[in-house]
């Protein structure tokens, strides 16, 4: 948190050490958090390039309020659902081009995991609403707690918790109902 | 699947081992790109003089920060033992003896950031030339024994007739003698779990004439040179630190322009009041400390008791330094004896060659006090000026004085 604070600092005095450090620091983080938000992850590099490039236009400016990680995790998940909103209407408009979610950068991991397991959950993420999908992702990927998460989404803390319960829940029986059938 | 926390827990695993590309060349470009946009915005952004003076009269968190110093413990996460302060101190000094300029980046309590350069003089026992400057465009400078403070919100420039900011002993082996000397002096031994190297955190805590005070230095165990160090108002260690300082980069000297100051021409410089902190005042007002000044103008009193606090120091007269200097009176013996009676027999004072006329003055809740300029010569035949501010109060309708402590930094006369 004092690292993020210095590097702030510096960002907003136009050192580009701090701006590269920044990207080195978070930019893992957030291409999961960009995998896991996109419903087209061939999306997921230019949602990182436009919060970036964002982000750099605030120089001399910028406030930190919350954690870095969280602010940036936010912006992410802002142009993650601009995104599903623009590819949802392409796929409305033709249904016959409509992309199915690719998965195929897998690494080990997730080879090791089942690659059936993964596209269940890819299907059911998928299934959720934004909002929902969202606190799940922050919660559980940015580990950001609910009181930062509902903070930088000015929501309250309850209403934060409720939609990762109702979120959860929709997984649940999803993968239930898959299992049944 | 059919409990919630199963289904938690899956996804966590989901999420944490969910593929994301790794091409270097869109993750060039990216960082490329954001680069390119922080310079082009930097340049549209470049304001005229009148658009910054306008920015920083509107900035609400505009103010000073008067002293500096502290450590921050954050980076030890773990210690291996607890132990008085027994750590070899004089393994220090050949490390920190050559760095006698360092670069430090101070927070204060407000979470301003100030960036901060210091030169020692050249005995590197005391700062010589400091320059703070503060994100929200104050800046604080030590330059030929005047300490200068430009508040942007007020417009105005604040001086202090003496070294008022800076570092007192110097970031050396003389600092954690006096340190581990205090008290409730502790040093802790433990790990940079990061980086894997060694690191002591010493803490302790001290009433000094910028009031109450309490630390936690940390320094690497390998080149003993402090990293961080964190300072509060108190002598618990709670609470919102005053300052913390978050990095220290050490030279063997740095040229002058970086002790250039850039501030707007024509502001008016005005004298800084002289507080003395509250939580002080009430170890100044004991009917048994000080001397009586019925008939004595307030130069004659000041002379005298000041005549009486140089032959106690010389004498090495613990009790009677007590007597006259109250605050001295919290200070154990150990330390008490290590600031009047260095070891280094060089340091201790030899001679008061001059005791000089009352030069400001101003008021507590006691009562007045006065400063007055002294200059004094150590038995390594150095002269050193320092100012002492003398504290007068009126207790139980008897007139009386104190000596309340230095005002500022001294400073080596140079010959």
């Amino acid at each position: 948190m004092i690292e993020d604070r210095v590097l702030v600092w510096r960002f907003n005095r136009g050192d580009s050490a701090a701006l590269c450090r920044i990207y080195e620091k978070y930019r893992a983080c957030l291409l999961k958090v960009a995998a896991a938000l996109l419903n087209d992850r061939s999306g997921i590099e230019d949602v990182l390039h436009d919060v970036f490039v964002d982000f750099a236009q605030t120089v001399g400016r910028f406030q930190l309020k919350g954690s870095l990680k969280g602010y940036l995790s936010i912006c992410v998940a802002n142009r993650a659902r601009d995104r599903n909103r623009v590819m949802q209407r392409r796929s409305s408009a033709s249904l016959d081009e409509a992309t199915p979610r690719q998965t195929d950068f897998g690494g080990p991991e997730h080879i090791a995991m089942g690659r059936e397991t993964a596209a269940r959950l890819d299907a059911a993420m998928a299934g959720l609403p934004d909002e929902q999908r969202e606190i799940i992702v922050l919660h559980l990927q940015s580990k950001l707690p609910f009181r930062e998460v509902a903070e930088l989404r000015c929501i309250s803390i309850n209403t934060a918790m409720s939609r990762y319960r109702y979120g959860l829940e929709k997984i649940r029986s999803a993968l239930d109902g898959e299992l049944e059938a | 699947m059919s409990d919630y926390r199963d289904t938690e827990r899956l996804l966590q695993t989901y999420l944490e081992h969910m593929p994301a590309p790794q091409g270097t060349e869109t993750n060039a470009r990216a960082l490329a790109d954001a680069l390119t946009a922080m310079q082009r915005r930097k340049q549209q952004t470049v304001p005229s003089g009148r658009e910054i003076w306008r920015t920083i009269m509107k900035s609400t968190t505009a103010r000073l920060a008067a002293a500096v110093i502290v450590v921050a413990v954050l980076f030890v996460t773990f210690f291996g033992k607890l132990t008085q302060p027994a750590w070899a101190l004089d393994q220090a000094i050949k490390a920190m003896q050559k760095y006698k300029a360092c670069n430090v980046t101070v927070i204060d309590s407000s979470g301003l950031m100030f960036d901060c350069w210091a030169k020692a003089e050249p005995s590197g026992e005391l700062s010589d030339e400091v320059v703070l400057k503060g994100t929200n465009g104050a800046v604080v400078w030590v330059k030929d024994n005047k300490t200068y403070y430009y508040d942007p919100q007020k417009n105005t420039v604040e001086m202090d007739d003496a070294k008022t900011a800076g570092f007192s002993p110097w970031l050396g082996p003389e600092l954690f003698e006096l340190v581990s000397k205090a008290d409730d002096a502790r040093t802790v031994f433990g790990k940079d779990p990061t980086t894997g190297r060694g690191r002591v955190v010493m803490t302790g805590s001290l009433t000094t004439a910028f009031g109450p005070t309490s630390w936690s230095i940390e320094f690497d165990e390998g080149t003993k040179l402090p990293i961080s160090y964190t300072q509060w108002d108190n002598t618990r260690r709670s609470g919102t630190p005053k300052c913390s300082i978050v990095k220290i980069t050490y030279f063997e000297d740095l040229p002058d322009s970086f002790f250039a100051v850039d501030i707007p021409q024509n502001i008016p410089y005005t004298a800084k009041p002289i507080v003395l902190p509250e939580a002080n005042i009430a170890l100044l007002a004991n009917p048994d400390h000080g001397i009586r000044t019925e008939g004595l103008t307030h130069d004659q009193a000041a002379r005298h008791i000041l005549e009486q606090v140089y032959k106690a120091s010389m004498a090495g007269d613990l009790q009677m330094m007590r007597k006259l200097c109250p605050l001295t009176a919290t200070w154990n013996e150990e330390l008490l004896r290590a600031v009047i009676v260095p070891d280094e027999e060089g340091k201790r004072l030899a001679e008061v060659l001059e005791i000089g006329m009352v030069c400001r003055e101003g008021t507590s809740r006691l009562g007045p006090f006065v400063v007055v300029p002294t200059r004094l010569k150590t038995k390594d035949g150095r002269v050193w000026d320092e100012k002492q501010i003398v504290q007068f109060r009126q207790i139980e309708g008897k007139e009386s004085c104190v000596v309340y402590g230095p005002y500022g930094i001294p400073s080596e006369v140079k010959q």
